[in-house]
């Protein structure tokens, strides 16, 4: 019997037919997929000692008490510290993906000019002769550090203005802080007394003031949310009540909230039911205090509206004095500024590049100290790369919507890369000074120490002990640098009287936001989420 | 005639390909690597009176140490404790000069993969042996049977993620998939 092509077809065929039975073709499979994630030019952890540090997140002013968990010198991943004065165990989505962000494909380590990669020696040189020459300001994005006194300093010391952003999330402050004479530094927000937050297109469940004191309160039921927004974003999603206004009728539910107008003129204006305006109205007047709150980017006459629906509130009350601000950038006469030096912070910053360019005289330059090309630094004149998420000894001051003064500092983690240099030391070189920024901070430290005001949390252990059990001003420090946050929750705290009192209007910038909470970059895995998610919606 | 013949080397070209796809293929995939040391659990856990979590511990902060470092073993075996092979390679080449043991990981996850002990320890209360068998009982150590392909170890115990849903399933624990797939 000799074997025919008949027979190896069939031979061929019993033996496919058996395949999907075996395990080659599944383990194949799986074996390869785990084959492509560890390809050489994938971004790995090495292997090495584990460790956790402790220090506070300073992507934003709220200065989230942070745990930071390293493997050898590598920052793999970021947790919250249960039972923090501030942050209440709690943290953002751009907190928990913070430590990617040195990583990011838009970091810069080379200083760029017009966007070509420069020697910092010439432009350094360059920034010098035109700040000698022409009108210096220096724009902070991150106020109230003791870096940013250096930088006020600085900037009079060369006849030039320390300028501060006008930040989005802060608008309903901002226009209650003009209409009752005050400095927006000054006020807090006491959400404790609040029953139900009134967010007008504000991201008050995703990311927006200290992410605790609103997430913390919501989560337990003690803090109902009534969102009054165009688009489904998250918070709208999750809110108590969503009043899906057309975009642009936002303010008649500011009049119809302030009893201005009757619920059929508001409905017919806003394009929502009159039973699910009523039900809102309801639903807030009957659950007790309420605070109205303003996401930024819309119309004066809204963010007024907003605003004086807080009229009479014991939620916005004036804290402990704070540093002196500066001049808002909203304040700044156009084409007043010969070299305009930016501050942007740890995510690239968030003021737009059309309201910088206004400042300037024609010839007048952008210097923007960023760890990004992103944002304005994409199309800055000058670009000089600054440390990443913790890679340099940073402080997170007090929140601007808290009621107690808080200070904390953010250790170096990481080392940071080659050419990277801090915003002050850079300002240092192009004006001569030599302010450092550690002395500031220790000096900040001393002050604090000397004051034998507040109380000191300490992450590792979660204690609490005052100031006065420091037995120096190096000690203090020394807790700082471990993880430890001061915290003076006896500083005194009134009820402001305020009246919304629409006469006192000042020009304020409406700025469009680049996601929800306006910065110019997000971590990547962020990103992904924001994307899959939808929280990314301008 | 004709049919039986199909039949036959249908049934034969079936039964091969079980044969090859069940035996032949884990042989080609795995490769076998000895430890560099023996090591019995057995009499740590016996005659040393030792629990997993004196070597195998968790940090306070809830940092798993993996594989113990070569101090914990150099805190007893400064010196031979026997007279094994073992014992003696033990203290010459490694706790003497001070090297650090090369042992090759069994249990390591695929980099998609986040698994916190200290979760699945001190908050589910589960035995090491749930997932890693009865380890802390044998008296020798498997072999290191690498994955060709993928690079990852053969897990004397089943360790897969079709496990990790059944027993989650089992107590009733939702982690989605971002709460392994970080």
């Amino acid at each position: 019997m000799g074997l025919t092509r008949r027979d190896f077809l069939t031979l061929s065929i019993g033996a496919a037919a058996a395949v999907p039975l075996t395990p080659i073709p599944w383990k194949l499979l799986s074996d390869t997929s785990k084959w492509s994630q560890n390809w050489s030019w994938i971004l790995r952890p090495p292997r090495g000692e584990r460790a956790v540090r402790y220090s506070s997140c300073t992507l934003c002013p709220a200065g989230c008490g942070i745990e930071a968990r390293c493997v050898g010198r590598n920052l793999i991943g970021i947790a919250p510290v249960p039972s923090h004065p501030v942050s209440r165990g709690v943290l953002c989505p751009y907190a928990f993906g913070a430590h990617q962000l040195p990583y990011h494909a838009a970091r810069i380590t080379r200083p760029l000019r017009h966007g070509s990669p420069a020697s910092m020696d010439s432009v350094v040189a360059e920034i010098s002769g035109r700040v000698k020459a022409g009108t210096l300001a220096i724009l902070d994005e991150r106020p109230g550090r003791a870096v940013s006194a250096a930088y006020a300093a600085l900037a009079a010391a060369h006849g030039g203005l320390y300028i501060v952003a006008d930040r989005s999330e802060s608008t309903t402050l901002q226009h209650i802080a003009d209409g009752s004479g005050r400095n927006v530094a000054d006020l807090g927000l006491a959400l404790e007394n609040v029953r139900t937050l009134v967010s007008f297109g504000a991201p008050v469940l995703e990311s927006w003031a200290t992410p605790g004191r609103v997430l913390t309160p919501w989560k337990q039921k003690q803090l109902a949310i009534v969102q009054v927004e165009a688009d489904l974003s998250k918070t709208a999603a999750l809110a108590s009540k969503w009043l899906p206004v057309r975009a642009g009728s936002e303010a008649s539910i500011a009049s119809f909230l302030a009893g201005k107008i009757g619920i059929a003129e508001a409905a017919q204006a806003t394009g929502v039911p009159s039973d699910k305006l009523a039900d809102a109205m309801r639903f807030i007047h009957d659950r007790g205090p309420w605070l109205a709150v303003s996401g930024g980017g819309f119309a004066q006459a809204v963010e007024q509206s907003i605003a004086g629906l807080n009229a009479g509130s014991s939620a916005v009350v004036a804290r402990a004095a704070s540093p002196a601000p500066g001049t808002r950038l909203s304040q700044l006469p156009n084409g007043s500024v010969d070299v305009l030096l930016v501050d942007h912070g740890l995510l690239g910053g968030s003021v737009p590049y059309d309201s910088l360019r206004s400042k300037l005289r024609p010839d007048g330059i952008i210097v923007s100290l960023s760890p990004y090309r992103a944002g304005v630094a994409a199309l800055a004149n000058f670009v000089i790369p600054t440390p990443a998420f913790a890679e340099s000894l940073d402080e997170a001051p007090t929140p601007w919507d808290a009621v107690s003064p808080s200070y904390a500092l953010a250790p170096a983690i990481l080392d940071p890369p080659a050419g990277v240099t801090t915003a002050l030391e850079f300002i240092n070189r192009v004006t001569g000074a030599d302010a450092a920024p550690e002395a500031l901070i220790r000096a900040k430290v001393e002050g604090l120490y000397t004051a034998k005001r507040g109380d000191v949390f300490t992450f590792a252990d979660r204690t609490t002990k005052p100031v006065t059990e420091f037995k120096s001003s190096t000690d203090l420090y020394k807790a700082f640098t471990t993880g430890a946050c001061w915290i003076d929750q006896d500083a005194k705290v009134v009820a402001i009287n305020y009246h919304a009192d629409h006469s006192a209007t000042r020009p304020f910038v409406s700025e469009p936001r680049l996601l929800r909470s306006g910065c110019a970059i997000s971590p990547p895995l962020f990103t992904k989420l924001t994307q899959e998610s939808r929280l990314g919606r301008a | 005639m004709m049919r039986h013949r199909v039949a036959l080397f249908f049934t034969l070209g079936f039964a091969c390909m079980l044969a090859a796809g069940w035996v032949g293929f884990p042989r080609m995939l795995y490769s076998s690597t000895r430890q560099p040391l023996d090591f019995n659990h057995r009499v740590h856990k016996d005659k040393a009176s030792e629990k997993c979590e004196d070597c195998h511990s968790i940090t306070s902060e809830g940092v798993f140490t993996g594989t113990p470092a070569l101090s914990n073993c150099a805190a007893c075996h400064a010196e031979p404790m026997g007279t094994t092979a073992n014992e003696k390679m033990l203290v010459a080449a490694y706790v003497k000069p001070g090297r650090e043991i090369p042992w090759r990981s069994y249990a390591r996850q695929p980099m998609n993969v986040h698994f916190s002990h200290a979760v699945h320890v001190n908050l589910g209360k589960l035995s090491c042996a749930r997932c890693h068998g009865e380890r802390g009982d044998s008296t020798n150590v498997s072999l290191y049977r690498e994955d060709r392909i993928s690079g990852y170890s053969r897990h004397p115990v089943s360790m897969t993620m079709t496990d990790c849903e059944d027993c989650h399933r089992q107590r009733g624990v939702e982690a989605g998939c971002l709460g392994c797939h970080k």
